[in-house]
């Protein structure tokens, strides 16, 4: 179909599109001041101020920050920690979350609020490393992982989108004989796929990003993620400066550098996820 | 049985009744509904395993907590954090600040993402309206510690870009802004992020909706005011009420990195606060305490929003 | 299709059944798992004993200590790498063939947060950096031990720890910590900050070093008024600081310290609380209004303020005296801008009666530690430390602060010098050097002749605070003693309070518990100079 366009819609998209653009290099700063500050030299990147290119270029901060062996072992740590926690978790959430959209499913109302109350209270850092503990996942990636599948409000955004969804053909689906697992796997969720990228793209970006956890349950080495070993680098510099012992390059480049090692993967994964929330095709999006 | 209580309809009878048919229906769905329970036990067990069980600790509260001696074995300690808490004489002062800091965020913070998300959905170029939301997301991985230090040292009238402008003056030292610079702020770093969820809810939008309102002459505005905001309506409604819980969280590494000694009147909130009471000073039991009175009102103030949003003909989270 | 889904949803449910079981299971196996530092510690034992066994001939059993360091090494081999068989060498030629160690380093204050997890898991490590508060806490209950007796046992450490750090981790009449020691000489003591100046502004204004509060003041003038930097703006102001200031040489010029207990005529005073406050805060109301003061400096990091400092915004500092080493970052940065600029750091300036001095350094100096009442040989422990801090034959002194003679460092024919081969990271990626620091003795014979200089300008003006210590209301009221303070200071000094505040500062401060500390301040201060 063809659109008729008239004058205010030429003023609207106009003004739109150059406030958004606008916005977006606001937005896109602090990343942009990050990437310079670690391409710059440690003596460019103390003298700081604005950025809008790096100053002489170099890539030491890199350098450092990938010197020991241990940043490859966290890589793999956090992306291991990454991968199941959001397919496991997208699974569990959505398995919880579907029969909580169902008004006529009895005990609907006790569970939702079952699952709003531990949302709100919570037992605090130390009886819950007590019960992890007794649970014998202490100095185990399965502690991070199992903690951080099941989230209330996940499961809560979730419900609300699957309660959203039109319930002509889960009824055309029952009629024909099919069963409510049936229905689940083979229509609801292939229905939902934008709730379910947004979802798995928060547990990503909670497990990516997440240093409190692994620093409290974890104690070798050999299992560290990436946060904390960034966070090492990070301390060995400020520690560097106190003490006076070898400050050869500015504790902000190196920072800068964490930054974009740290981001660079999400930014590589993000378009995969994102071509399910952000609407492409303006016509014609099928429903069913 | 039937004919006594079809004379005497007392209000207990009446409820008898009831359950009594739900349960029948109970026992008539579940042949169905048995799969609906299987599919949610995972999830629960989960929750049971790492939400449920440590909810025990929770009497740390009241309890003088020892390190060596474990939660049970510590001794009693009533209410004595609370009324630590709540005597202590900046109490009001950090009170007052939170529910306005977190406030201002709601009032002013919160529609922001659904704003960018219907603006981001209005382009139609499909590169640069995955550019555009691709951006905005960015400033939410990095962490407020160095966005503080950007924010810092951009506001600065000696090094900032406000020289230029000829401020004399820092505006994150000057009490009468600060709180407008943590919710602009707070804005400039997640909003972004906060278009996810909305442009999720907009993709389920059927298109043919649009193209009806199209031929009947409806203005952009139109398009956007009577189709796209109602449709992501019980998205917003939800996370309002998500959102209402969290009154009493003010956003502790934001407030904690941007509040300097000339701000404390204005932004010393309840997590730095209990921060500085409680956990730097090894008393975990303060900390507990002070916990369990934001859950508390913040259950209260989600029960109430969730109501409201059911008398308003939304669905809730309960 | 329908073979699918229900495979799909028997996995999932096999697989959570299959996780709570194994997490149930790990319960009943638990108790041997609570003390699990201990567990790891006896298989890395046997690891090692069979590494060393070239070396280790004796059929003694090792003893692996897990050592928990506040710092970040990302340098550092999870092994202990090459370095360790050096250490495990040079400690059986000393006599402890069966010594070995474990370390694990956690940067920032989350350290302490993995502290309080392993006490209430009851897997505290055998020996760990610790602090006053956690001192405190871990003492009250018994997780950490009294060290007073085993003292006499590590000779090369305690003849050269201060006094003063020794009756700083003495609590309840017992001490619970190791401080650190230090080697002679003006360079090596605690005290590492102090003013730091633009020598090169100086010689170009023509003017002396300031002796006296006056004279500082014409120098701020100076710097803000006579363009120093030559670009034809005024853009320069006096004196750069960052949040943490308390401009401690101006107060210091008024005979007090704000945070330090005082003696007074009536007993220890907290230096906030007496008068001379009031006229030190009525100058630097001044200096701020005529803007000699750096107006961002109470929100300023530390990357600021090196931004600052690099951008010739002013022209006098609070920094350490590692700074006027032309390798460190903020000097390196100025010298980029303005080749000629040159850092100096100067000795206190004196106040209208003579009066200087600025803070000491906190007891300690950050690298303090207690033994666990975990500990498998607690003896065992304190010779192992005292080899840490021995410089004679065999001893340990140099592989735990610079590395291995002739391939990480040589020391000068007078041996007053130390020059390095390798920068530290090297140092500590082979295993040897802050990581192992395990009782440190400070030796700072490597750093530049400039930074010398520096230090040597800044000995001697340090004022003392005459109670360390905490007591059960600091704790109580944790902003009284500082917070507090530094709140009315932000106002009072940029003007948005007048100095007359500070009478309020006072009953505000009686008033938050003040008078409770300072009641039990003079008490515990009496019951130590008994």
């Amino acid at each position: 179909m063809k659109k008729r366009k008239n004058f205010s819609d030429y003023v609207f998209d106009i003004v739109n599109t150059s406030l958004l653009i606008f916005i977006s290099i606001v937005m896109l700063y602090p990343f942009w001041h990050e990437l310079c500050l670690s391409l710059s030299s440690a003596a460019e990147s103390t003298r700081g101020g604005i950025f809008i290119i790096p100053r002489q270029f170099t890539l030491e901060a890199y350098k450092l920050v990938i010197r020991s062996s241990f940043i490859w072992t966290s890589f793999y740590n956090s992306i291991y920690c990454a991968f199941l926690t959001t397919v496991i978790g997208v699974l569990f959430t959505s398995m919880l979350a579907y029969p909580l959209s169902k008004k006529e499913l009895m005990g609907n109302r006790s569970i939702s609020f079952v699952v709003v109350f531990c949302m709100i209270f919570n037992g605090g850092m130390i009886p819950t490393y007590l019960v992890v503990n007794n649970l014998g996942l202490v100095n185990s990636l399965w502690a991070l992982i199992l903690m951080a599948i099941v989230t209330p409000y996940n499961t809560i955004i979730m419900k609300n989108f699957f309660t959203s969804l039109p319930t002509e053909i889960e009824e055309a689906a029952f009629i024909d004989g099919a069963g409510p697992l049936r229905i689940f796997f083979t229509i609801v969720l292939p229905l939902s796929k934008a709730v379910l990228a947004t979802i798995g793209l928060w547990l990503a970006v909670a497990s990516w990003n997440n240093f409190m956890m692994p620093l409290i349950y974890l104690n070798d080495r050999e299992l560290y993620t990436l946060p904390l070993y960034i966070r090492q680098v990070i301390d060995g510099q400020l520690l560097a400066r106190t003490t006076g012992e070898g400050a050869q390059s500015a504790v902000e480049s190196v920072i800068g550098a964490t930054i974009i090692i740290t981001i660079i993967p999400i930014i590589c994964v993000y378009p995969y996820l994102q071509k399910y929330f952000v609407k492409g095709v303006m016509l014609g999006s099928v429903k069913g | 049985m039937e004919a006594v209580k079809q004379k005497n309809p007392s209000p207990k009878g009446t409820v008898m009744i009831q359950s009594e048919s739900k349960w029948k229906k109970f026992a008539k769905n579940f042949p169905v509904h048995k799969y609906y329970y299987l599919l949610m036990i995972p999830g629960l067990l989960t929750l049971l395993l790492f939400r449920y069980a440590p909810m025990g600790g929770i009497i740390i509260a009241f309890k003088d907590f020892k390190i060596a001696e474990g939660i049970f074995g510590s001794p009693w300690a009533g209410l004595h954090w609370f009324k630590m808490l709540f005597s202590n004489s900046q109490f009001t002062r950090v009170l007052y600040n939170t529910i306005y800091i977190s406030l201002s965020k709601l009032v002013f913070g919160f529609p922001m993402p659904i704003i960018l998300a219907i603006m981001i959905n209005e382009v139609k170029n499909v590169p640069l309206k995955r550019s555009i939301q691709s951006i905005v997301y960015l400033p939410h991985f990095i962490s407020w510690v160095v966005i503080g230090g950007i924010l810092f040292s951009m506001l600065s009238p000696t090094v900032g870009i406000l020289s230029i402008f000829g401020f004399s003056k820092n505006p994150l030292l000057e009490p009468s802004n600060f709180r407008t610079l943590i919710v602009l702020s707070d804005i400039w770093k997640e909003a972004g992020w906060g278009t996810v969820v909305y442009l999720a809810a907009i993709t389920g939008i059927s298109e043919e909706l649009y193209e009806a309102a199209t031929i009947d002459g409806a203005n952009r505005f139109q398009k956007i005011w009577y189709i796209t905001l109602p449709s992501i309506a019980s998205t917003i409604a939800v996370l309002l009420i998500l959102r209402t819980g969290t009154l009493l969280t003010a956003g502790f590494d934001q407030l904690y990195v941007l509040q300097s000694p000339a701000t404390m009147d204005v932004g010393d909130v309840l997590d730095t606060f209990v921060y500085r009471y409680g956990l730097a000073q090894g008393r975990f039991s303060f900390a507990t305490a002070a916990g369990l009175f934001q859950s508390v009102v913040g259950l209260i103030l989600v029960s109430i929003s969730n109501m409201f949003a059911r008398r308003m003909g939304q669905d809730g989270i309960l | 299709m329908k073979g699918l889904f229900k495979k799909i949803l028997v996995l999932t449910l096999i697989l959570s059944v299959l996780l709570s079981v194994a997490a149930c299971g790990g319960a009943t196996n638990n108790l041997s798992k609570t003390n699990n530092g201990n567990q790891e510690d006896s298989s890395n034992a046997a690891n090692s004993k069979n590494d060393s066994s070239d070396v280790d001939s004796t059929s003694t059993e090792k003893v692996t200590f897990h050592i928990y360091k506040n710092g970040g090494f990302p340098d550092y081999p999870a092994d202990g790498g090459e370095g360790k068989q050096d250490v495990l060498n040079a400690l059986a030629a000393y006599g402890l063939p069966n010594v070995d160690y474990k370390v694990t380093a956690i940067g920032g204050d989350e350290y302490y947060d993995k502290l309080n997890i392993l006490a209430v898991s009851g897997s505290l490590p055998d020996y760990m950096n610790i602090d006053m508060v956690t001192m405190t806490n871990f003492s009250d209950q018994g997780l950490i031990i009294p060290l007073e007796d085993h003292l006499e046992n590590m000779p090369a450490a305690k003849d050269r720890m201060r006094q003063v750090d020794l009756d700083a981790w003495t609590y309840n009449g017992h001490l619970y910590a190791f401080p650190v020691a230090y080697l002679e000489g003006a360079i090596n003591g605690p005290n590492t900050t102090g003013l730091i100046v633009r020598a090169d502004w100086l010689e170009k204004l023509d003017i002396d070093i300031p002796e006296t509060i006056d004279e500082f003041y014409e120098m701020l003038k100076a710097f803000k008024e006579q363009d120093p930097d030559g670009n034809g703006q005024d853009d320069t102001f006096g004196y750069i600081g960052r949040d943490t200031t308390l401009f401690e040489d101006v107060f210091g010029a008024f005979g007090i310290q704000p945070t330090f207990w005082m003696e007074t005529e009536e007993g220890l005073r907290l230096g906030s609380t007496l008068p001379a406050t009031k006229e030190a805060l009525a100058v630097l109301q001044q200096w701020y209004a005529e803007g000699l003061i750096d107006p961002d400096i109470f929100t300023n990091d530390q990357s600021l303020q090196d931004q600052k400092l690099a951008n010739s915004k002013g022209g006098v500092y609070e920094g350490s005296g590692f700074s006027a080493s032309v390798s460190n970052p903020e000097y390196a940065a100025l010298l980029n801008v303005v080749p000629t600029a040159k850092l100096k750091g100067i000795p206190a300036f004196k106040g209208p009666k003579g009066e200087s001095g600025r803070q000491e350094a906190p007891p300690g100096y950050g690298n303090s530690h207690a033994i666990s009442a975990n500990c498998q040989d607690v003896d065992l422990l304190v010779k192992f430390l005292n080899w840490c801090a021995d410089d004679g034959e065999n001893g340990g002194m140099y592989l735990c602060s610079v590395g291995v003679e002739g391939k990480h460092f040589e020391l000068s024919e007078d041996g007053t010098k130390i020059n390095q081969f390798v920068p530290y990271n090297e140092i500590y990626a082979y295993g040897l050097g802050n990581p192992i620091r395990f009782q440190q003795v400070v030796d700072r014979r490597w750093m530049e002749d400039s930074a010398v200089e520096c230090f040597e300008a800044f000995d001697g003006m340090y004022r003392e605070n005459k109670f360390w210590g905490t007591t059960p209301s600091m704790l109580d009221y944790p902003d009284t003693c500082e917070e507090l303070f530094r709140e009315y200071l932000a106002k009072i000094v940029m003007g948005s309070l007048p100095v007359d505040a500070w009478d309020d500062y006072v009953k505000d401060f009686y008033a938050m518990g003040g008078d409770k500390i300072e009641q039990e301040v003079n008490e515990a201060y009496q019951a130590l100079n008994k």
